[in-house]
């Protein structure tokens, strides 16, 4: 056992881990900063909302559906070009960071919009009863209103990235997925593939529990 | 007393699936300041269109609306944004924001307005929630309210840029008779103290009766009747504004017709109001003009401040006319039945 435990790469395993924290810490930031004003148009715009303009709405939801249908691996290679002129390199932490958040922004604007649909437009109507204008309708209503849905969207689409992270390790993202590709598959090393499973699954564990508690912090319901 | 709020011919359709579904038509309707105005009409007679015009969260097709005398369809964004602060509103369904306290829900348009200091709101937040009793909730949630005072939280809220007009789409629709009651009682004193004019919607004649002046009847996109309460109430003359009347009532009036056919002598309802109604009236008349009656069915009740009684007599003896004409001089409604 002891011996066992010692053959594993610990050193490794844990430079992996950081490379995928570090990923998943980049690439969830760029996909909020992209997705939640991307959610918040594509609600704003849709049929009956604050902002309507089918067209505008179709176009993006229309992409939208695209870059959510193509398979993930896919993705990752068709965005290897893109990515070597974005960040100079397609491999490593770095290179990895654009398609992740290409595969996740759709994903997580779409929970966005689904999550401000479900305020009540009543709210909305109180609020422009008021005299509020679309800016204070959006950041001072909807917005707040919707905040327990939209940390539950954030949740799920930061457990969608844990799996996206294992995966561009196989094309050299580095992180616990290049690891296990390795060590496990290459060299059938199932020990060190064990631990970087049970290692995935804790942080998804970790990162739901902190969701689940983040959304009843803000749930007045 | 001036003319606060002002429907001109106004119509609104709502575009349904390529199809025009007409809500309103050629509205005309005028409500003075410091008065309580009731529309009433069945589920989607417009009442909710109707009143939500005032306020522009829908636009009319054709017409002019003028609050104040200023056509409001003709305000820019901020002119429409100034008059929303001047017309409070509350709901059916209370909408406040979940996501804020009872003091902080009441301090939202205030912040929205802009034009107040951090200690002004403060101050002004508490003063309303006093005012609807409600100081002691001011850092719970909505959710941990009951209706009530949920709907209180709403009036606070709509009271807080001190508007002119108050619009109350089925305000205690959602609540118990005993909460509508507190409500409704509320909003009576809120118009005697502030001389707020107050708009309200509803599909139950009593809040009509408890609250209001003046009554609108809609139906099916008309105003098919409107007047003073007392009247309407009293002599309804539309059949829809009957069939409210009567179900508040719980008139059955087909039996009104054929319950007394075998009842012998003239069938005459007599309407008193305001202080005739507790006068010896009915006994002195009768004595005088030697008559025989009998009270067939009756009601005495208040319609808001004015007292009033209804009473539907079977006469027998040689001077009934004589004596309606009597009634008639000291001021009764007469109305010979039979
Ligand atoms: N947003 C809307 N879109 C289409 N039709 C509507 C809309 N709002 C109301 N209507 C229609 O207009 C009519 C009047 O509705 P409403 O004003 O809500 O009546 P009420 O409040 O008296 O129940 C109804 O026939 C209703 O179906
Ligand atoms: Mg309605």
């Amino acid at each position: 056992m002891m011996e066992l435990i010692a053959a594993i790469p610990w050193p490794e395993i844990g430079e992996a881990s950081l490379d995928t924290l570090v990923m998943l810490a980049v690439s969830m930031l760029f996909t909020l900063i992209l997705g939640l004003p991307l959610g918040i148009l594509l609600f704003l715009t849709g049929k009956r909302q604050l902002m309507e303009q089918t067209a505008v709405y179709n176009v993006m939801s229309f992409v939208i559906n695209i870059l959510r249908s193509v398979p993930f691996i896919i993705l990752l290679i068709v965005m290897m070009p893109v990515t070597e002129i974005i960040i100079g390199t397609s491999l490593g932490v770095q290179g990895s960071i654009p398609p992740l958040v290409v595969g996740a922004a759709p994903f997580f604007a779409r929970l966005v919009e689904t999550a401000l649909r479900e305020v009540d437009r009543g709210i909305i109507e109180a609020t422009q009863a008021m005299g509020a204008s679309k800016r204070q309708i959006v950041f001072g209503a909807l917005i707040p209103e919707a905040l327990p849905g939209i940390i539950a969207a954030a949740t799920v689409t930061v457990i969608a990235l844990v799996s996206y992270t294992a995966l561009s390790g196989v094309i050299g993202g580095g992180g616990l997925g290049d690891l296990a590709v390795r060590y496990g598959y290459h060299r059938h090393q199932n020990d060190v593939l064990v631990v970087t499973v049970v290692l995935l699954l804790l942080l998804v564990q970790f990162l739901q529990m902190l969701g689940d508690k983040l959304v009843l912090r803000f749930s007045r319901r | 007393m001036s003319t606060i709020l002002e429907f001109q011919n106004v119509s609104k359709h709502y575009r349904v699936r390529q199809q025009d579904v007409a809500a309103l038509h050629d509205i005309d309707l005028t409500v003075e300041a410091g008065e309580i105005f009731g529309i009433i009409g069945q589920s989607g007679a417009g009442k909710s269109t109707l009143i939500r015009l005032v306020n522009l969260l829908e636009r009319p097709n054709a017409g002019r609306i003028l609050v104040d005398g200023q056509d409001v369809t003709q305000l820019d964004e901020l002119g429409l944004r100034t008059l929303r602060r001047g017309v409070g509103m509350i709901f059916q369904h209370f909408n406040l924001l979940s996501s804020r306290t009872v003091a902080q829900n009441v301090a939202f348009p205030l912040r929205i307005a802009g034009l107040w200091s951090e200690d002004e709101i403060r101050s002004r937040v508490a003063a309303l929630l006093d005012r609807v009793g409600l100081s002691e909730h001011a850092s719970k949630y909505p959710a941990q309210l009951s209706g009530g005072q949920k709907q209180r939280v709403g009036i606070a809220r709509a009271l807080a840029t001190q508007p002119r007009i108050l619009l109350c789409d089925e305000a205690t629709s959602a609540l118990d008779p005993q909460t509508t009651q507190s409500v409704l009682r509320l909003l009576d004193e809120i118009n005697q103290e502030l001389n707020l004019t107050i708009v309200l919607i509803t599909h139950e004649m009593n809040v009509i009766r408890t609250l209001c002046d003046r009554v609108a009847v809609l139906d099916e996109g008309r105003v098919v009747e409107s007047g003073e309460v007392v009247d309407v109430f009293l002599h309804p003359g539309h059949p829809v504004s009957r069939r409210f009347v009567f179900e508040s009532e719980d008139v059955d009036e087909e039996l009104l017709q054929t319950a007394f056919e075998h009842v012998d002598g003239r069938l005459i309802r007599l309407t008193f109001r305001g202080d005739t109604t507790y006068e010896p009236l009915l006994g002195r008349v009768m004595r005088e003009h030697e008559l025989d009656f009998s009270i067939l069915s009756g009601r005495i009740d208040r319609i808001k401040n004015t007292p009033y009684g209804q009473l539907l007599l079977g006469l027998n003896g040689e001077h009934i006319s004589e004596a309606l004409d009597h009634f008639r001089h000291a001021g009764l409604t007469v109305e010979e039945l039979r």
